[in-house]
């Protein structure tokens, strides 16, 4: 029995130890499984290139249209996606204080106008007449003082007459000539009519009044938020009811709109790739995840300043450590499924290698098109 | 003369199993004890392993290894991208948050943010849920030992009542972000045993902290023909980032690990323990056991049996017990790391440990026998008569 143990079981035992040891091993040294990705990962078409981020705009870039004056919202217009002629009302602010002061400003330049055409109307004729007939009857007024002095100077007796009496018919006549030229004078004024100085003030007052209906109207006229162009309206936050301030930060807008056709893409480049950017490469727009669909596009500028890369972390003290070139490219016909905002993954020829080959101008287009064929 | 030798082995019972044991022992020492080292360090790399379609990974030149977090800007992706030979290239968010629990409770993760349009990185065995579902608002995965472990929620009202692990469904906060579990994975466990988090890049950089350097690594297919060395060299020079293929990566996490902690130290002295077990007891009785029948040999001279003859015996004798020792010993060892899971404890037998333990046993049996048959040799008929 004992023997049996130590020259049966124990080998057996001892190689079934070892039998295990290895199928441990075999298990154990098996590769993790892949998992298989749900997208396609977005992959150059070039062998020698530059790779950026790009972000899908429009060719106006996007507009945000805010109010020019604070004020309740009280129509909007437009609705999201529908197209827009440039001058066309998008929504209006609240317009009835401004229509109540527009209305009393008009009546104001009623008033002035008047003021004006009245001074403008004289002399009256009835006023002529009247000055005329007071210089008439002034006029019979010192003939009968002349005469009744003349028939005293003809009575020759010196006794006959009062020592008084003469004195008396000279201040008579004397006084009758004063109120012929009083009455004279007034008719010179009455026939004038206004004073130049009181037209001019009353003019003045005309034009202040008609500057501020035109103000007003202007007012009016601006409280009509319109399309500065003609394009599609993206995104409309403006809500009946709800108050606008003139005062928005850049990047919102109570309407936002651009015009679609066609549409841009600004490419971010790190600085640090950006000397080997060449603007005639051939360039693409990888569309990401799903059904990889690759864009031709053309190549419209470089926005001239290198700037930061915009990330937003909300942090008021971050430093910048990442800068960008930005490329402007244009989609060569509007692709189906690409729509502005949207971020694309954007690839773009270059004619040499990398650091070495770069300087090589000369034989930068056979390197890519050999290395185009490896890529692919 | 074979047959007397084995006989001999296996005739005393005592000395028999004593040196069995022994050598069983000491096989059972060193074989499990490097292999749980080689275990734990392994999971160590565990994110490498458990994203093999990348060819090579970029980090940022000071990066130690896979576990530490130096963030590069976001457009080194790009940069990657526009180097020639690059089939395609992916981001990995990866860093260590406070996920606050259902129940109240907060733990530390390790949140892994993958490519938002791929998925690549996401782990491969899904227990439950889609890995699309990542795509779902707030949709995170978490992975089985975590949810098990750290994760587990109260299955009752009672918050002190017995646990349920965490579930689809269960919602979480991330920095006071809401977090919904979609899916449960089964992945490698990880070195720092904290509970492993999946989403999106994109939704992981909303967990995270405000910083502006998100990009923790950037997974780099090579295009179809490219050689790799080539590729990882070009990507260094454009760039000036670090590029390793998954074996470098792996050795260099591992090294970091091997330097900073007392790990290797712990375990070879419990490798050298076993070893001098094995010397002390097996070969000890060994060289015992052939001192005691020194009498036989001595009689098998006597009666005309060569010298080499005789060594042959020894030979056969250490043989014998040297081969069926190290069989139970490893055998001992594989059941017990199959037995026990794999989350439980860090086991990982590779081809080279039982090779270690062989050669191991093979030291000490050539040197029992050695003596032994020195004896043997020396061995004069006349004196197991005269005594």
């Amino acid at each position: 029995m004992g023997i049996k143990v130590r020259y049966v079981l124990l080998p057996v035992l001892a190689l079934t130890g070892v039998g295990l040891t290895l199928y441990t091993v075999k298990l154990q040294a098996r590769p993790a499984p892949a998992a298989a990705p749900s997208g396609e990962p977005t992959r150059s078409p070039f062998g020698n290139r530059v790779a950026g981020s790009g972000l899908v705009e429009p060719v106006s870039e996007i507009i945000n249209v805010g109010t020019p004056m604070s004020g309740v919202v009280q129509s909007v217009n437009v609705q999201e996606g529908v197209e827009v002629k440039k001058g066309q009302t998008l929504f209006t602010i609240d317009q009835r204080m401004l229509r109540s002061q527009f209305q009393s400003a008009k009546a104001r330049l009623e008033v002035v106008r008047r003021k004006l055409d009245q001074l403008k109307s004289l002399p009256r004729a009835e006023d002529l007449a009247k000055a005329e007939a007071v210089v008439e009857q002034r006029r019979a007024a010192l003939k009968d003082a002349q005469s009744r002095l003349d028939r005293l100077n003809q009575i020759a007796d010196p006794t006959a007459i009062s020592p008084n009496e003469r004195p008396t018919r000279e201040y008579e006549l004397a006084n009758a000539k004063a109120r012929m030229a009083e009455a004279e004078a007034d008719l010179v004024e009455v026939r004038k009519g206004s004073y130049p100085e009181d037209l001019a003030v009353a003019a003045a007052d005309v034009q202040v009044a008609e500057a501020e209906v035109k103000s007003l109207q202007t007012d009016l006229d601006r409280s009509d938020v319109t399309s500065p162009i003609d394009g599609t309206i993206l995104r409309v936050t403006a809500r009946p009811g709800q108050y606008a301030a003139a005062t928005l930060s850049a990047g919102e807008g109570l309407v936002t709109l651009g015009q679609l056709s066609p549409l841009h893409i600004r490419v971010d480049v790190d600085e640090l790739d950006a000397w080997r950017f060449d603007p005639k490469g051939k360039a693409v727009a990888v569309l990401r995840g799903g059904k990889r669909v690759e864009h031709p596009i053309e190549y419209v500028r470089t926005v001239p300043v290198v700037i930061p890369k915009k990330t937003l972390t909300g942090d008021n003290a971050e430093r910048i450590d990442t800068r960008v070139l930005q490329l402007i490219y244009r989609f060569t016909e509007n692709e189906p499924g690409v729509l502005p905002g949207q971020v694309l993954d954007v690839y773009v020829e270059t004619g040499g290698g990398g650091a070495a080959a770069g300087a090589v101008s000369g034989t930068g287009g056979a390197q890519g098109s050999s290395a185009g064929s490896v890529g692919g | 003369m074979r047959r007397i030798a084995l006989q001999m082995l296996f005739g005393d019972s005592a000395k028999f199993y004593g040196i069995l044991l022994g050598l069983t022992f000491a096989t059972l020492l060193i074989t499990q004890q490097s292999a749980i080292f080689v275990g734990l360090m392994t999971r160590t790399y565990a994110l490498i392993e458990e994203i093999p379609q990348a060819d090579l990974w970029v980090a940022d030149p000071t990066l130690q290894f896979v576990d530490d977090t130096k963030p590069m800007p976001v457009t080194a992706l790009d940069r990657v991208r526009s180097v020639q030979g690059v089939e395609w290239a992916s981001p990995l968010f990866k860093s260590i948050l406070v996920a606050k629990l259902p129940n109240g409770g907060r733990q530390l993760c390790d949140v892994v943010g993958v490519d938002d349009a791929t998925l690549i990185g996401a782990p491969a065995t899904v227990v439950e849920g889609k890995v699309e579902d990542l795509r779902k608002p707030d949709a995170i995965f978490v992975e089985t030992r975590g949810a098990g472990k750290q994760l587990m929620q109260p299955a009752t009202d009672d918050p002190n009542g017995p646990k349920r692990p965490m579930r689809v469904g269960d919602v979480l906060e991330l920095n006071e972000r809401r977090a919904v579990v979609v899916g449960i994975a089964e992945t490698r466990p990880s070195f720092q045993n904290v509970p492993t988090i999946y989403t999106t890049y994109f939704r992981a950089i909303g967990f995270a902290p405000a910083n502006r350097r998100t990009l923790s690594m950037v997974l780099v297919k090579a295009a179809p023909g490219q050689d790799i060395g080539e590729l990882e060299r070009r990507i260094e020079r454009e760039t000036g980032l670090s590029a390793y293929t998954p074996d470098e990566f792996s050795w260099k996490t591992l090294d970091y690990w091997m330097k900073q902690t007392g790990i290797p130290i712990n375990f070879g002295m419990a490798i050298a323990l076993g070893f001098l077990v094995g010397v002390a007891i097996a070969g000890q009785m060994f060289y015992n056991f052939t001192l005691d029948n020194l009498k036989y040999f001595g009689a098998m001279k006597a009666m005309g049996a060569t010298s080499a003859q005789l060594l042959g015996m020894v030979a056969l004798q250490g043989l014998s017990a040297g081969v069926l020792g190290l069989g139970l010993g490893l055998g001992v060892t594989a059941a017990f790391g199959l037995s026990i899971p794999a989350d439980r404890l860090a086991f990982k037998l590779i081809w080279q440990l039982p090779v270690l333990s062989t050669m191991a046993v093979t030291i000490i049996v050539v040197g029992a026998s050695s003596l032994s048959m020195l004896k043997v040799i020396r061995l004069d008929p006349k004196e197991v008569f005269s005594g």
